[in-house]
């Protein structure tokens, strides 16, 4: 048996992995545009920040791949697959499968506007990015999009001694991730590091001669010498769609729960595919390692025979900023967008909590403070648990004293 | 295979456990090293060490950022490397049991790895609320009847 993976990401060697869980000896070759092995996007910004040295951020050495079986094609982009066929061309060569694994990833979005490739852009992806970044010596930081990679990124650099200013088209930071009260916490966080924060705005180009000289918005021009793109991810799909396969309405490969293609034999995971969220049901992009990571694991039990099904994707996002933990898992209010959503809040000095409910379901958190009682809201909210039953749970002595766990979260309900 | 069990009714809190744990670990004598943690139920007057039970599959391990979560072939435990840990607590909140504790030093987060086979806390525990157990051998009514054992059955349905 014959497996191709394309993709050397977090998805990708998990899927390795979890085959050889199945089979010590089937032939695995993974195919990736870049030359080096395995890294961990998610510790880059610790990286740029110079807390951790860049090579910390490798997970594997090229030996492993050897020692776990897996033949590397590496720095070789996959230009074709041909399903029907079943086998798919990367330099000249064409390379023949009983079971593929798509784990194609995502790029960071740079807006195609004037001045957006001088000198002295840059996004935030591979490690290869940080010395891009630190070579060109930044000064005067603009980091575009306020999204947990453009608030880490601007932490880091801020951490490096530079000017940092924030710009993010929406109404507050991490649009994505809370609702306004805990982002206001988490602005004057950043404020009190010293980084300018502008929402509301739109970048409309940047000008410069040879090189960044300024960022311009639609309300004001920023003056500094460096860009980074935080403005989001796309999942690259673009390979996919060529084959025939079936592209979701958000962008996404589309799988279905056996994380299967539209097509047999073929199976996609991670940052490239679109899947349905634990809470509502519907298609999301989930951009997550740990979603990649369990994608993966499915995907690579399901091609070796089995049939697991994908309980569907729940984020969990975790910030350290000046110190002080936030955390959001699941949906903020727009992701829950057109349902009726119960709102629990706390305030005080140092925390501020918010938590979701949907019909009576808890459907999302938010705390700025303190993790403490995070871990045993992230269960609920994947088991669907409801305000009642959790309350029913803590408030009974007998229950509570077999799952000791849920304690730390009683203060929330 | 040999788990920590609790019996919650025996467990009085006195926090033993924690020292001599943090003691062993970290080389410290507070329990905010301790990787056995004391819930404490103000509400019930309730005690409850919570460790980590090893899951068959463990969330922390789908979390980990940095990969360094393992279950070890031979002992079954789940296991870290440590040194590679850059403290982002995926693993704290994706653990259903709260088991994943921040040492506060080395700014790694830790599990309980059972002290390779002699867990010094079931042997200090004073009131003995902590046994060493073969589960394979747990098919026994009473102790299946201990908190520690419905703890360690959840564990495994995970
Ligand atoms: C700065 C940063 C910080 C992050 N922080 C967090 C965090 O704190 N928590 C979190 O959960 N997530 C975080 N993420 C997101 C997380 O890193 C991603 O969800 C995860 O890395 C996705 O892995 P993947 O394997 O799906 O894709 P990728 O890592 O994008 O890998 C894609 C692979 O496919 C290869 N490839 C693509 N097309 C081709 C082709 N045609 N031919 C050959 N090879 C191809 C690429 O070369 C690459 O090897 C962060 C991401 C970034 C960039």
């Amino acid at each position: 048996m014959r497996i191709l993976i394309i993709g050397n990401g977090a998805a990708g060697n998990q899927a390795a992995a979890s085959i050889r869980k199945y089979s010590p000896e089937c032939e695995i070759l993974m195919f990736a545009r870049e030359y080096y092995s395995e890294y961990s996007a998610c510790a880059l910004p610790d990286a740029l920040a110079g807390w951790i040295p860049i090579n910390k951020t490798y997970l594997k050495t090229l030996a492993d791949y050897e020692q776990q079986k897996i033949k590397t094609c590496f720095g070789q982009e996959v230009e074709n697959i041909d399903i029907n066929n079943q086998c798919l061309e990367a330099g000249d060569k064409k390379y023949g499968y009983d079971c593929l694994i798509i784990a194609t990833g995502s790029r960071p979005i740079i807006p195609p506007i004037n001045g957006s490739l001088l000198k002295g852009n840059f996004v935030l992806k591979t490690p290869r990015d940080i010395e891009l970044i630190m070579e060109h010596k930044p000064g005067r930081v603009v980091v575009v999009g306020a999204g947990n990679i453009g608030v880490e990124t601007a932490g880091a650099l801020r951490n490096r001694g530079c000017d940092v200013k924030i710009v993010e088209m929406q109404d507050w930071v991490m649009p994505l991730l809370y609702d306004l009260k805990s982002a206001n916490r988490i602005r004057s966080l950043l404020e009190k590091e010293n980084i300018g924060v502008f929402t509301g705005e739109r970048v409309i180009e940047v000008q410069g001669e040879q090189r960044v000289e300024r960022l311009r918005t639609d309300q004001q021009d920023l003056e500094c010498d460096t860009v980074i793109w935080a403005a989001g991810v796309k999942p690259n799909v673009e390979l996919a769609r060529q084959a025939g396969l079936k592209i979701g309405s958000l962008g996404g490969i589309e799988v279905d729960k056996y994380m299967r293609c539209t097509h047999p034999g073929v199976f996609a995971c991670g940052d490239c595919v679109q899947s349905l969220n634990v809470i509502t049901g519907k298609p999301s992009l989930s951009l997550l390692w740990s979603s990649a990571k369990r994608q993966a694991d499915l995907a690579a039990a399901n091609c070796m025979g089995q049939s697991y099904e994908y309980e569907g994707n729940c984020s969990v996002v975790i910030e350290e900023i000046m110190g002080i933990p936030c955390i959001a898992i699941g949906l903020n209010l727009q992701g829950l967008n057109g349902y009726e959503v119960e709102v629990i809040e706390q305030e005080s000095q140092d925390l501020y909590y918010r938590l979701l409910a949907v019909n009576d379901r808890i459907a999302g958190y938010q705390c700025i403070g303190s993790l403490d009682g995070a871990s045993s809201i992230f269960t609920m909210i994947k088991k669907g648990t409801s305000l009642s039953e959790a309350r029913r749970v803590l408030l009974n002595q007998g229950l509570i004293s077999t799952m000791a766990w849920y304690i730390d979260s009683r203060r929330y309900f | 295979m040999k788990r920590i069990a609790v019996n919650i009714e025996i467990c009085d809190g006195c926090g033993v456990c924690q020292l001599v744990c943090s003691a062993q670990k970290a080389g410290q004598w507070h329990p905010s090293f301790s990787r056995i943690i004391i819930k404490r139920d103000e509400e019930f007057g309730l005690n409850v060490p919570i460790f980590c039970m090893h899951c068959s599959n463990p969330p922390c391990e789908t979390f980990c950022v940095m990969n360094l979560i393992y279950k070890d072939h031979d002992s079954d435990l789940t296991l870290r490397h440590e040194d590679r840990c850059i403290g982002c607590r995926a693993c704290e909140i994706a653990c259903p049991f709260s088991a994943a504790i921040m040492d506060p030093i080395s700014e790694a987060v830790v599990n309980c790895d059972l002290c390779g086979g002699d867990p010094q806390c079931v042997k200090y525990c004073p009131a003995g609320a902590l046994a060493f157990i073969d589960i394979s051998e747990a098919a026994d009514k009473k102790r299946r009847q201990t908190a520690g054992l419905q703890i360690l059955e959840a564990s495994r349905k995970l």
